[in-house]
């Protein structure tokens, strides 16, 4: 039975609601969400869309030109390499490891960030001002060079330099969940919590965490573009994934090789992380400031 | 103001503390030898290395060996370098001095184009030239510094040929070494054709500062917007405004104490952020190295 509704103006639009309200309102925004989801389509149905094998090499086709060169072909769209490998098929699996492996990398350090910095923000005294302490002396290092000197102590590879930029991206996380925590811990619906007898636990669940939702979204939208920028750069200097591979750093790198005669080789791939990049950031920006103006309008 | 300073240089030399201690930990988690690892001296004789192990205190306990390190480390003993076995004080204020130079350009040049256009947009909050530079911002901000560098030689070096592909300066001259800053060692030093060794320097220059400088500029942007946009929506500002003074006047006019003190607020967290880590604005600078 539909329910009567008189009243229109009663309906009160939940926070997330409005929030979607506002972002759809800001059009790059979201003609970069559908490029994200774009790119998380490619991710999960690379496989599938990939022209040929990554790895394959035609022989009969070195250093083919993009398809719109007068020299090109039509079956190898974004050309070839000097291996014959397909440029196309090479940039899809690139993106599906590059995009994939940030992902999960910005998923493990936030669940590791979160947990330490509610614990930081939550206790007082000697033991929060060591945690800060600490953390402020790690802040100071730029997260590129804390991933190389975690490779050179444990070795050059794809799996090292992942357990590298997720150690490199917690400290941001403790950083900010500590903030927020520290902010949110004043407020009177947790003193309201701590009177009905609540333990930490329970508050930080049920009081903060879902006051810090948001907040984290943007957070690790942040992440995950300095991760992708990370990763990138890790296997652009070989030290991240190793030069078979295709990942897109290791595959510009590779394309250094040819870059006078085959520029393409490079520009392909590049192009794929600045549009992973841009919408991403784009995302970021618009969620951000749909945050902050959507009790405004 | 005196109990800030106090708490900031505990905090500083706290800071420097632990990472001393991580840096000679690091002689321990790399493979190999942990003295070896320290000074850097490979296939040293039996009483070379016994003399050495003497030196750091090797048999003593941890906290004296790194009581030995600290004492090297102030003595400007940083030990040799692996790559090329010269000593590695001399070797990093030679490259330091490459890096710092390229990265000052860069920032001179963001700082240069970004703080003005960052008033701008911050002035015109939310119109039409806010939301293009705005725009153009994001298009900066996400480009990764490395290819952008790459597409640039292709383009400006390779294509058209109007800068030298790489190197510092050109081979034609030769700049004796004074101070590690090419231009400043121009201007010391008597070659004959000082102003055209000076223009080659320059033309080297231009590219990797230029690209480099795409990307913090974007950042000064958006940084400066923000704060002007903060500044403009205080209460001092809107009064101003209620009194009837045109834009003009309230953005030049010195009426208020508080006016410069804010424009120099909003230039020192456009610096202050540039160098905060969590804007990863150093990996950019970092990344000079490999030019």
């Amino acid at each position: 039975m539909p329910r009567l509704n008189l009243y229109q103006e009663e309906f009160y639009p939940s926070p997330i609601q409005n929030t979607w309200k506002e972002f759809k309102e800001n059009h790059a925004a979201l003609m970069s969400l559908y490029c994200v989801i774009f790119f998380i389509f490619v991710m999960i149905f690379g496989p599938l869309l990939a022209p040929f094998d990554p790895l394959q090499q035609h022989i009969e086709f070195l250093l083919v030109p993009p398809a719109w060169d007068n020299n090109g072909d039509i079956s190898h769209l974004f050309g070839t390499d000097g291996l014959g490998r397909d440029m196309l098929s090479r940039i899809i699996y690139g993106c599906r490891m590059t995009f994939g492996i940030s992902l999960v990398l910005v998923i493990i350090s936030m669940l590791i960030g979160v947990s330490l910095g509610a614990m930081a923000g939550m206790s007082k005294g000697l033991r929060s001002s060591v945690v800060n302490h600490l953390l402020d002396s790690i802040m100071a290092i730029p997260t590129l060079l804390i991933a190389i000197i975690i490779i050179a102590i444990v070795g050059t590879g794809l799996v090292n330099s992942m357990w590298a930029i997720s150690l490199a991206l917690i400290p941001q996380f403790i950083h900010q969940t500590r903030d927020i925590v520290r902010q949110k811990m004043k407020k009177e619906y947790v003193l309201a919590a701590q009177l009905d007898g609540a333990g930490k636990v329970h508050i930080f669940f049920n009081s903060i965490l879902p006051n810090m939702a948001e907040m984290l979204v943007v957070q690790v939208t942040l992440a995950l573009s300095v991760a992708i920028l990370d990763i990138s750069a890790l296997g652009f200097l070989n030290l991240g994934a190793q030069a078979p591979s295709p990942e897109l750093g290791a595959l510009l790198s590779e394309g250094l090789a040819s870059a006078y005669v085959a520029p393409w080789n490079i520009a392909m791939p590049g192009a794929a992380i600045f549009l992973m990049m841009m919408s991403i950031n784009l995302v970021g920006d618009g969620l951000r400031s749909a945050l902050r103006y959507r009790l405004l309008r | 103001m005196l109990k800030i300073m106090l708490r900031h240089i505990s905090l500083l030399t706290l800071t420097l503390l632990i990472l001393s201690f991580f840096s000679f930990s690091l002689a321990y988690l790399f493979p190999g030898d942990p003295l070896v690892n320290l000074t850097g001296i490979r296939n040293s004789s039996e009483q070379g290395y016994a003399l050495l192990a003497q030196q750091y205190a090797m048999q003593d306990s941890f906290i004296s060996q790194y009581w030995q390190y600290v004492n090297h480390l102030f003595a400007g003993n940083w030990g040799l370098s692996f790559s090329s076995g010269l000593p590695l004080a001399e070797e990093i204020s030679r490259s330091l001095a490459a890096s710092v130079e390229l990265s000052a350009y860069a920032l001179i040049f963001s700082f240069v184009i970004g703080l003005p256009l960052g008033f701008l947009a911050g002035l015109r909050h939310h119109k039409f030239i806010d939301f293009s530079l705005l725009s153009a911002s994001v298009i900066g901000y996400s480009i990764p510094v490395f290819w952008l560098a790459l597409i640039a030689i292709l383009i400006f070096s390779i294509q058209l040929g109007w800068f030298p592909l790489s190197g510092r300066i050109s081979l034609l001259y030769d700049i004796p070494y004074q101070t590690g800053f090419i231009l400043v060692d121009i201007l010391l030093s008597d070659v004959p054709d000082k102003e055209f060794a000076f223009q080659d320097a320059l033309q080297h220059l231009v590219l990797p500062s230029v690209s480099i400088a795409i990307v913090t500029c974007t950042i000064v942007l958006r940084i400066t917007r923000r704060s002007v946009i903060e500044v403009m929506n205080s209460e001092y500002i809107q009064a101003a405004y209620a009194r009837g003074l045109s834009p003009r006047q309230v953005f030049f006019a010195p009426w208020s104490k508080k006016r410069p003190y804010s424009y120099f607020a909003v230039i020192g967290d456009a610096i202050y952020y540039l160098a905060d880590k969590r804007h990863d604005s150093g990996n950019y600078f970092f990344m000079a190295g490999y030019w």
